[in-house]
């Protein structure tokens, strides 16, 4: 964290600091913490000085892509809006798209990890990735190998097939 | 109930919020969570009877992973039940045809988009009274795609005059049987005066049934034809003028890949 007695000649950093559920802080530029609607909502209300945020449900190693994530995509807008001014042929969604399905190539664990704190955070175009990401996971696999991909345990009382 | 837990993390799929479930069931299709993933668990049984999830059933090139013809029935009748009259678009090209396609059009239905295939060459005769009489079940259909069939009149007339939301039908002719081309095309162009998509792929109709389709469908905005090895037309023919006039034509020498 910066010293906030140092007499700063720059203009206030804009950044906001999100804090992970095991204490880390995070200093990130408030566009890239504004992707997360949650964080959007109510964010002009708080003041200069108190732009934290406590992510209770976030642990750091999450809160680390997270944050890759959206400084990614805030990124590629950027890039994306300036090659259409200048009307320079660009493939940058094809290639954001390549990212993501890069970014969310993750073993279950860490989906989970993606999938929640993206709900938590209200971050839809991460949340729908993670989505679509669980179903492909899911798709065409039994009931024992998606209990097994998982980790879910079989409950189940009544099995509509067992008959069969 | 053994959960990975990883810094202070607990992960339970179980935890996952309902209203995400729900989603990622969508994506995953109704034939995916009724015969796999509804047997997970009693909560994923419980959220897979979420009428929702049953709005579009696609049973085509699945149907053969049941054990038999009367297995599959039964699953597909409790799929359909389970939208609860919502069901939209049903496609299937496998066993029992004809039973799941009455069965769907007894039940409360909302049904706009049929794909039927005659991949097990049921019947023309069955076929065609099956059709005759689910469509006058059917009132909301909007597009209808019959494969491997020889499109009797009658039952086109019977189509374009129980369903008169129809938009879009593609027809697709049976290699085994033959086909009144001639009667096809004046049943289309005599029924079916809303249409505004046709797909005629394959086709044997002539000049002639091509002027009464476009006489009896002024709202066309695309329609094709390739392959249609009979038609032929003029750069400057009148017909051709007319083919002009619609938004997207593609035309019986133009590439085909299915």
């Amino acid at each position: 964290m910066k010293d906030s007695f140092n007499p700063s000649i720059e203009p206030p950093k804009k950044t906001v600091t999100l804090v992970s559920s095991d204490g880390y802080d995070f200093e990130v530029e408030e566009e890239v913490a504004l992707e997360s609607q949650v964080i959007k909502d109510g964010f002009e209300d708080k003041a200069v000085d108190d732009r934290e945020y406590l992510l209770f449900n976030v642990h750091s190693d999450t809160l680390e892509l997270i944050i890759k994530y959206c400084e990614k995509h805030v990124s590629s807008r950027k890039s994306i809006s300036a090659a259409a001014a200048s009307s320079s042929s660009s493939n940058g969604e094809e290639a954001l798209k390549e990212w993501d399905e890069h970014f969310i190539s993750v073993d279950t664990n860490t989906l989970y990890d993606i999938l929640m704190a993206a709900d938590y955070l209200n971050i839809k175009s991460l949340l729908d990735l993670a989505i679509q990401k669980v179903a492909d996971t899911i798709h065409g696999r039994s009931p024992e190998q998606i209990r097994k991909k998982f980790n879910i345990e079989n409950d189940s009382i009544i099995d509509p097939w067992a008959s069969e | 109930m053994t959960i990975a837990t990883s810094g202070g993390v607990t992960r339970n799929w179980l935890d996952v919020p309902n209203d995400i479930m729900i989603i990622i069931f969508e994506k995953l299709g109704a034939f995916d969570i009724h015969y796999n993933a509804q047997r997970v668990c009693s909560l994923w049984h419980e959220l897979a009877k979420e009428p929702q999830l049953f709005r579009s059933i696609n049973f085509r090139d699945v149907w053969v992973q049941y054990k038999s013809s009367d297995a599959f029935l039964s699953s597909a009748k409790d799929a359909v039940a389970r939208s609860r009259g919502q069901l939209e678009t049903l496609s299937h090209n496998g066993w029992e045809l004809d039973k799941l396609l009455l069965y769907v059009a007894d039940q409360p239905n909302v049904l706009k988009h049929l794909r039927l295939e005659n991949f097990l060459n049921i019947s023309e005769v069955i076929f065609a009274e099956t059709v005759i009489e689910a469509v006058r079940k059917l009132p909301l259909l909007e597009e209808l795609e019959l494969k491997w069939f020889s499109f009797p009149p009658e039952v086109l007339k019977e189509v374009g005059c129980r369903c008169p939301e129809l938009k879009c039908l593609r027809l697709i002719p049976s290699q085994i049987i033959r086909t009144d081309y001639y009667g096809m095309a004046f049943a289309i162009a005599e029924s079916m005066p809303q249409l505004r998509q046709l797909s005629l792929i394959g086709n044997g109709l002539s000049n002639d049934g091509l002027k009464a389709i476009l006489d009896g469908c002024p709202h066309l905005e695309y329609l094709d034809l390739r392959q249609c090895g009979e038609v032929w037309f003029a750069k400057r023919s009148r017909i051709k003028k007319r083919l002009n006039k619609i938004k997207v034509v593609r035309y019986p020498d133009e590439p085909f890949y299915d």
